[in-house]
């Protein structure tokens, strides 16, 4: 592993000198992963949440379609640990079966939006020029628009499903890892060992992705990790609004417009859907903060 | 600085010229027929038909767009694909409820995400950080309606000091409008503080360390001379951009929040719209919420350079 030199480090009083590690996506090891806390935490909450999904999908306690598991409205108990709703389905069978649904959305809208996002900033930044400044303006002006709103726009126009959603999200987050890929594209573009690939004579493929895109990979995976946060965040507000998967089918977002409607009956229901949401983007969000200090050490720095 | 908020302007024009491209170019490459769709089982080829006569929907797009676009320049925003309600007059009954909540929204973020990030900074490390950050990126995982739902249940069903939802205009009742604007208010601040405080803790980190601090400290000035005078003054400036930046959040988490207390603004409006696939009052809403969304952005430049003179070059 290389490090920072250590004359980098002196400017700053009260530190001991101690080598960083550059960095980069050789940084992300396992040890590296388990060695840092947030990171630890997020992978294994992250790691749960996968596996409520995977679980879901073919075993839950109790049929999550089926009515009268139990009377209408339990309040959690042993038999029924998040309790039931009004037709007597079990909500934690349904909070169970839904992680999949709302899981591949989300999964989905980060890797079409990836794939899309990559190629038009390698793109921009690569080939420069007109095609650069056209494209920038693009992205600027769909980021002008406030993310959840185009989404809905969008949903409103397709059949609202899991599928819609993901596409929906696809066409709003696209822009985000496009202007990422693209500064950093610019950031590398000119330096020696491009210019060199250049002049031995590398097509412009080659060059894109043997010498441009690992430069871009540290970043992108952080960006990644932030966008699935978003994802799973945003399926569940635009099927609490009714646009997204509709009920009876599980998802986290259909699941919260019942428990809306029964907010008074049966409070758990919202309250328990809410908090398993709450816990995946927090596990998320921890794995790509920490992924963060470990691609780039000099970012960070943050307690937990 | 007033060539300053001209320029900003100018830069505002082909923006919104090229959003309204780019949003016509989205709904109508979306494929299926949204009318069929709108219509469900009740669309007979012959309504649907005239349905896409009545709203001008069969004639050229190039044609179709010229009329929107003719008809925004001169403020009309066109008419529902429903209803075939003018859509003017329904937007702007319904702005000052959604600018009442977003500024309000906005205070309450500052309120609770400065005074967190700043303490976190200046104590980097310390006991109140270790609480605070944990704290912040809980909340930056907490689902808007989620927080709502909880207060509602709290505050509302609980303890009864709030009403649950709804809206009075600040001129009818000024206290029932205050009343009924704390909760979803609150809502804002509490899920959208988290990413200012993280933000503040960071360039307040920094400013500890800067030479004129050092210097300040060195000098023997009280250190609550030191935060007044060199800190916090500092650490507000980026507060300014961060809103800017923060804003598009503000406003989508504003939708779910107007939907979840019955708020009647902007955003309820956009999702009865969008429940009823009326795509034309969808696509004219959402070039409204884009154009308050840079106006307001603007705003928060004009603020910045205001206090910030080196931003105005």
């Amino acid at each position: 592993m290389s490090t920072v030199p250590r004359i980098a480090r002196i400017g700053m009083p009260g530190l001991r000198v101690r080598d960083l590690p550059t960095g980069g996506v050789q940084a992300i090891t396992f040890h590296a992963i388990v060695h840092h806390r947030r990171a630890l935490l997020g992978a294994l909450l992250t790691a749960i949440v996968l596996l409520i999904g995977v679980v879901g999908s073919f075993w839950t306690p109790y049929d999550p379609m089926t009515f009268d598991t139990g009377p209408a409205f339990t309040p959690p108990e042993l038999a029924h640990p998040m309790g039931t709703d009004v037709y007597g389905r079990d909500i934690l069978s349904r909070v169970m079966a839904g992680a999949q649904v709302s899981l591949l959305v989300s999964a989905g809208a980060v890797l079409g939006s990836l794939i899309f996002g990559t190629i038009i900033g390698l793109l921009a930044g690569y080939l420069g020029g007109f095609v650069d400044v056209v494209l920038t303006r693009i992205v600027d002006i769909m980021l002008a628009i406030p993310g959840l709103v185009l989404a809905l726009g969008l949903v409103t126009l397709l059949r609202p499903s899991a599928f819609s959603v993901s596409v929906a999200l696809i066409a709003v987050y696209t822009w985000q890892f496009a202007r990422i890929v693209r500064s950093s594209v610019v950031a590398v573009r000119h330096r020696p060992y491009v210019e060199a690939a250049k002049g031995l004579g590398s097509s412009g493929l080659s060059i894109v992705f043997r010498d441009i895109f690992p430069t871009v990979l540290p970043v992108l995976i952080v960006q990644v990790a932030t966008a699935f946060a978003w994802g799973i965040l945003d399926e569940a507000a635009i099927g609490f609004l009714g646009l997204g998967v509709q009920p009876p089918s599980p998802s986290w977002g259909s699941l919260l417009i019942e428990g809306r409607q029964y907010l008074y009956d049966a409070p758990w229901l919202p309250v328990g859907a809410g908090a398993v949401v709450m816990v995946a983007v927090l596990g998320v969000n921890l794995l790509g903060d920490g992924l963060r200090d470990i691609v780039d050490p000099r970012s960070g720095g943050a307690h937990l | 600085m007033l060539r300053y908020i001209v320029n900003r302007l100018l830069i505002v024009v082909p923006l919104l010229l090229a959003l309204t491209v780019l949003l016509f170019v989205y709904v109508h490459a979306v494929p299926g027929d949204p009318i069929a769709g709108m219509l469900g089982p009740n669309g007979t080829p012959e309504l649907i038909a005239q349905i896409r006569t009545d709203r001008g929907l069969d004639r050229p797009l190039l044609e179709q767009y010229w009329s929107w676009l003719s008809g925004l320049v001169a403020g009309d925003l066109g008419v529902s694909l429903i209803s075939g309600q003018d859509i003017t007059p329904i937007v702007i009954d319904r702005i000052p409820a959604t600018l009442q909540l977003t500024f309000a929204g906005l205070f309450f973020v500052i309120l609770i995400g400065f005074p967190a990030g700043y303490l976190a900074g200046k104590y980097k490390g310390g006991w109140l950080d270790r609480i605070l950050s944990p704290a912040a990126l809980i909340g930056l995982s907490m689902p808007s309606f989620w927080v709502g739902t909880l207060l509602i249940l709290l505050f509302g069903v609980q303890l009864r000091w709030f009403p649950t939802g709804g809206y009075v205009a600040f001129e009818d009742n000024s206290w029932q409008s205050l009343r009924l604007t704390f909760m979803p208010a609150l809502v804002l601040g509490i899920t959208l503080s988290p990413f200012l405080a993280r933000m503040v803790r960071a360039s307040t980190a920094e400013l500890t360390r800067e030479p004129f601090v050092v210097q300040a400290r060195t000098r023997g000035l009280l250190p609550g001379t030191i935060s007044r005078r060199y800190l916090m003054r500092n650490a507000i400036l980026p507060v300014v951009v961060i809103i800017g930046m923060q804003l598009g959040t503000l406003i989508g988490g504003q939708v779910i929040v107007e939907q979840l207390f019955n708020w009647p603004g902007v955003g309820r409006l956009l999702i009865e719209g969008a429940v009823r696939r009326d795509y034309l009052l969808v696509q004219s809403l959402i070039f409204v919420i884009a154009v308050i969304y840079i106006m307001i952005n603007l705003l928060t430049e004009v603020v910045h350079a205001w206090l910030d003179p080196r931003v105005r070059l």
